[in-house]
């Protein structure tokens, strides 16, 4: 009895752990750690990944930590000039106003279990951060505040069905139904003025306005995309689980490129000479112009994302920043 | 005292046949004795057992083996891995691994093993098995491709197989009982099967074989030190040919050698006796005894030598030699044994033996050279002719004494002591940066060029596994590895110690568990974290086998292994105190960072240890030397005329370890004990006679004189013959010998200048009064 007791105490004490925030330690390894996005700024790099790591760079070799209130992996930074955001686990949020040097809070919710894979900014107000399990969350203030949206129209018609009976008959039941059947969305792309999206279970879609609604592109394919996004040449391309990587032409629909290998490609980078890498695992990287060429790094380890800068790319990895060569 | 003197004089040279009869039956006794003696090496000797870190390690090393396992790296010489001679190779060491007696046969880990399997992430989940297939078939080359994919599916590049795909691993741990006999591990025979067995059968001119860890080190390091034998037969060999020309008598000669050699053997006998064998690392200790014995028994025959040539008898002279001699003999004797047993303070096997087995072997010499010998020598005749070779010669040494005797001049005193105390203070500055522990790669007991040190090399640059890493054993409460809050606080500790200059990289089962979370997330490596939902981690760590060494049955145990750049002592250092610095903050009463295991674990023990006994071991060796002087001169003054030099001389010693970049290790940590032992010899020999003579009032150059006339020739003698014998240890095949042999060189020779040139000049400023 006694123990119990003292277990729902620990218990107790232990929760409010959770919403304590711990800030990000800053680690002379940080660079070398696993990094997940990175993305070019009006004064050089930005990369963001593991323990809050966020790191600045104006020539991508030198990089320095900045301070971040959260230690949370990030999975994604977006840049507006001075103004950025970058989302990961805990669902967490955070933004800066003078180019990466410091960062506030905007969303923290540990308590939902679920990561934010990708935001992306539309002006200096809207923008939209999505993750997870269909989690969607939408911004008019300029991330001042993030409201919640579900995209059920993106399931098929059955799992509609159950899900507005559901609606009906217990309330309780179908918000926990609706934080979970979604499945991850993991990439958003703006092509134009159409909004793209890929995520888990062949998910593809484009959205007119903004995301608020979304349309499901078929594709013969039932895995995992990561990336949806236009190559150098200006067509469309979405890439997933085990070297699966798909063009689109309006005439066809989606149709697969044969890349040669089975690890998962991560980010589609579209490089200035005519020239789209398609990054992934194992150090895999798909060199994509009239034909298609594949090439592997020396060290075989995951690239993340990549971005061409001055006549370079750089690269994010799970072992940290790299420059990459065909 | 001089009646006691009188007495035993008196039964000895009355009952002289009896003596020899009595030490004959107990040398043949102990002889019998000496040949059961056995080389015995133990993992737990060589460690400090009751430091808290080794208590930590020894509280879990049912649960995560110890630090004592066995690499075999099979490797193609000239070509990879894939081809039919490698495979059919590999598996014939697997297996003769296994059915080597000691092996953990649980254990034994390679590609051939069932739980080498690969897992892959396909649009399902997971699909995965066993890396080499049931019906794998070496001579087919699709079956070749297909393990060749596996492997690199599995991710043991680097592990199992070297990164360049050349080689591949068998690892197999070791039990330290038998559990079917029960009988402790025989890690010689060990060491000899691994020779014999694998290499001796596996290895040719396609196949090399490289096996390392503990049990192949001491038995390389036992192979080695048989060598001994030689530089011991060369030791005699050169000590019978300077105690020749020192005492132009072949008899003389003989004689102090054999009472030497009897004093080894009674040590040797002794030690089977008490049930100790002769460990590697403390096995030139029988050399050191018979060194000791030659020159006190040099002291003796150059004793009995003088009477005799002043016109007595050889029986009367050794009476005469054993009167004066016993006395500042055995107190010499005596403050080495109680030198060497000053090592009995430091808590670790194979010093607590070594001062055991050298203090017994220091013991027995006051029997052998102080009572037999003279016993012995009573029977001898000396003639004419051997009167006659000295004939010249007193008047000739006389000479060089003189001009020795100089150090006791006011004058020249001050010189001395001036330059000794600038060598002092550089000494002291020097001593003070000496490093503590191993300051080179690979086993430092080998050199480096040794196949031990080679296999070492090879496999730490073609595998990514260390050789050097410690775990940090986290102690928290049952199931703890199912809460989030717990396995992130490992995982933070684990990123701030990996952040530690020295730490190349670390594994918990926090980390796996985040690599195990983004497999179960199709491999993203965005989803590389813990997750918060207990039931997806859970999940994650039910895939981690207890095997796996990272967790203990109930997960209240999981260690953190940290894989260090080297093992010196400075980056161990930084490691600790980082960890030490962390749970200052950190620690919890369900949390808890506890140090250490893993080899460097227990070279971070070692070191602390050796350390820590430094000072508290000088004390006690200076305590036990001064004791004994103020005993048997009973003056302060001739007390300090003999330790101020000596402890100058064991500052210098230290210098010239820093100088050298010798640690201070479990090897060399008793070389300053044994140095000062068996450097207190030579001042109390001539402050023994100068002293009677100083107390009566003579001047203390002419008191200075007598003794350099009387004992000086034998005192130089000493030293240079010890010297002699301890620096052939300098061509050892293994590396501690050799530290040990230019250290105890180094303090032998700088000893008896100490004696002959400092102490005079200090005796001279003592007495002042008598000039």
């Amino acid at each position: 009895m006694k123990l119990r007791f003292s277990m729902a105490l620990a218990a107790l004490f232990i929760a409010p752990i959770w919403a304590q925030t711990t800030p990000a330690f800053v680690a002379p390894l940080a660079k070398e750690s696993l990094l997940l996005d990175v993305a070019t700024t009006t004064d050089g790099l930005i990369a963001v990944g593991e323990r809050g790591h966020v790191l600045l760079s104006s020539d991508g070799h030198d990089w320095q930590q900045q301070q971040v209130p959260v230690n949370a992996t990030l999975t994604a930074v977006t840049v507006r000039q001075q103004q950025m955001w970058a989302v990961g686990h805990d669902a967490l949020i955070i933004a800066s106003e003078d180019g990466g040097r410091s960062w506030q809070v905007q969303h923290y919710q540990p308590e939902l279990e679920k990561p934010l894979m990708d935001v992306l900014f539309f002006d200096a107000q809207h923008g939209v951060a999505i993750g997870a399990y269909g989690l969607f969350l939408r911004t008019e203030d300029g991330g001042a505040s993030w409201q919640r949206e579900p995209h059920i129209e993106l399931l098929d018609e059955e799992d509609i069905e159950y899900l507005q009976e559901l609606k009906e008959e217990d309330e309780a039941l179908y918000e926990q139904e609706l934080g979970s059947i979604l499945p991850h969305f993991n990439r958003l792309s703006h092509i134009g003025n159409r909004l793209y999206l890929a995520g888990e279970a062949g998910l593809l879609a484009f959205s007119d306005n903004q995301g608020k609604h979304w349309q499901r592109m078929g594709v013969d394919y039932f895995g995992s995309f990561f990336d949806i996004s236009q190559a150098a040449d200006g067509r469309l391309l979405a890439a997933g689980l085990r070297g699966n990587l798909f063009v689109y032409d309006d005439l066809d629909g989606w149709r697969p490129l044969a890349t040669g290998m089975k690890s998962s490609l991560n980010s589609i980078v579209s490089l200035d000479n005519q020239q789209t890498l398609i990054v992934g695992n194992n150090g895999y990287l798909v060199w994509l112009n009239d034909d298609l060429s594949l090439t592997q790094t020396e060290e075989e380890k995951a690239v993340l994302n990549a971005v061409g800068f001055n006549g370079n790319i750089v690269a994010v990895t799970e072992a940290g920043v790299r420059f990459i060569q065909k | 005292m001089t009646r006691l003197i009188d007495f035993f004089e008196l039964v000895i040279f009355r009952h002289r046949a009896w003596v020899m009869v009595l030490f004959g039956l107990l040398t043949g006794f102990l002889l019998w004795q000496a040949t059961q003696l056995k080389l015995d090496a133990a993992f737990t000797k060589n460690i400090p057992l009751n430091h808290p870190y080794m208590q930590n390690y020894m509280k879990h090393q049912k649960n995560f083996g110890g630090a004592n396992s066995i690499l075999v790296s099979v490797c193609g010489r000239d070509s990879s891995i894939f081809n039919e001679t490698f495979f059919t190779r590999l598996k014939d060491v697997h297996d003769q691994l296994f059915f080597i007696p000691g092996v953990d046969r649980s254990q034994v880990k390679s590609l051939y093993s069932a739980s080498t399997r690969f897992t892959e992430v396909v649009e399902e989940g997971f699909s995965g098995g066993p890396v080499i297939p049931a019906d794998f078939n070496p001579a087919n080359p699709a079956g070749l491709k297909l393990v060749s994919e596996n492997i690199v599916k599995a991710g043991i590049v680097g592990r199992m197989v070297s990164d360049d795909f050349k080689c591949a691993m068998v690892t197999a741990q070791l039990l330290e009982l038998d559990p079917q006999t029960g009988e402790k591990l025989d890690t010689l025979a060990f060491a000899d099967n691994l020779e014999q067995q694998l290499r001796g059968k596996f290895e040719d001119d396609k196949i090399s074989i490289h096996i390392i860890g503990f049990s192949k080190m001491v038995g390389d390091v036992a192979k080695g030190a048989k060598d001994v034998l030689v530089f011991f037969a060369i030791a005699i060999a050169i000590t019978a040919v300077m105690v020749l020309l020192f005492c132009k008598s072949l008899l003389l000669t003989l004689l102090p050698l054999l009472c030497s050699i009897i004093a080894v053997v009674w040590q040797m006998g002794l030690l089977t006796l008490l049930g100790f064998g002769l460990d590697p690392m403390s096995i030139l200790v029988p050399f050191l005894v018979f060194a000791i014995g030659v020159s006190h028994g040099v002291q003796m025959i150059n004793s009995v030598g003088k009477e005799v040539i002043a016109g007595q008898t050889a029986k009367q002279g050794a009476q005469k030699a054993f009167r004066t001699l016993l006395i500042p003999g055995g107190v010499a004797l005596l403050s080495d044994t109680v030198g060497f047993m000053t090592l009995l303070v430091i808590d670790i096997g194979i010093i607590r033996e070594l001062a055991i087995t050298a203090s017994m072997g220091v013991a027995v010499i006051i029997l052998t050279n102080l009572i037999l010998l003279p016993v012995l020598m009573s029977y001898v005749k000396l003639g004419e002719k051997y009167k006659a070779r000295f004939a010249n010669k007193e008047q000739r040494s006389d000479r060089f004494w003189n001009y020795v005797a100089h150090c006791s001049n006011a004058g020249v005193a001050k010189v001395i002591l001036a330059v000794v105390a600038l060598l002092f203070a550089f000494g002291w500055y020097q001593s003070e940066q000496m490093k503590i522990g191993d300051l080179h790669a690979g086993a430092p007991a080998l050199h480096e060029d040794s196949r031990y040190n080679q296999d070492t090399f090879l496999i730490t640059d073609k595998y990514a596994i260390s050789v050097d890493y410690m775990s940090v054993l986290v102690e928290t409460t049952a199931s703890a590895c199912t809460s989030f809050e717990i396995m992130n606080a490992i995982d933070e500790f684990q990123w701030k110690m990996e952040n530690i200059e020295g730490v190349q990289s670390a594994v918990s089962l926090a980390s796996v568990a985040k690599l195990i979370n983004a497999g179960y997330n199709e491999g993203n490596p965005k989803w590389r974290v813990l997750p918060r939902n207990q039931q997806s981690l859970v999940q994650d760590i039910s895939r981690v086998d207890t095997s796996s060494g990272l967790l203990n049955g109930d997960c209240s145990v999981m260690p953190v292994i940290l894989f260090m750049a080297d093992h010196k002592a400075e980056t161990i250092n930084r490691v600790v105190n980082a960890v030490k610095e962390y749970r200052l903050q950190y620690e919890r009463e369900d949390l808890q960072f506890k140090l250490a295991s893993g080899p460097v674990g227990v070279m971070a023990a070692t070191n602390e240890a050796v350390s820590a006994a430094q000072a508290p071991m000088m004390l006690y060796v200076f305590a036990a030397v001064i004791v004994l002087c103020l005993l048997s001169f009973r003056s302060l003054r001739a007390t300090l005329a003999v330790v101020l030099p000596l402890y100058v001389v064991s500052i210098l010693a230290q210098a010239l370890m820093t100088k050298l970049q010798i640690g201070l290790t479990v090897s060399t940590l008793p070389v300053i004990a044994l140095g000062v032992g068996i450097g207190v010899d030579y001042g109390i020999y001539i402050l023994s006679t100068m002293s009677h003579k100083l107390k009566a009032g003579m001047p203390v150059r002419q008191a200075y004189f007598d003794a350099l006339k009387e004992r000086g020739s034998a005192v130089l003698f000493t030293g240079i013959t010890l010297a002699i014998g301890v620096s052939t240890w300098v061509f050892s095949s293994l590396k501690f010998q050799m530290d040990m042999g230019i250290l105890l060189t180094f303090m032998f020779v700088v000893n008896m200048l100490g004696a002959v040139v400092v102490l005079p000049a200090l005796a001279s400023v003592f007495w002042y009064k008598q000039k």
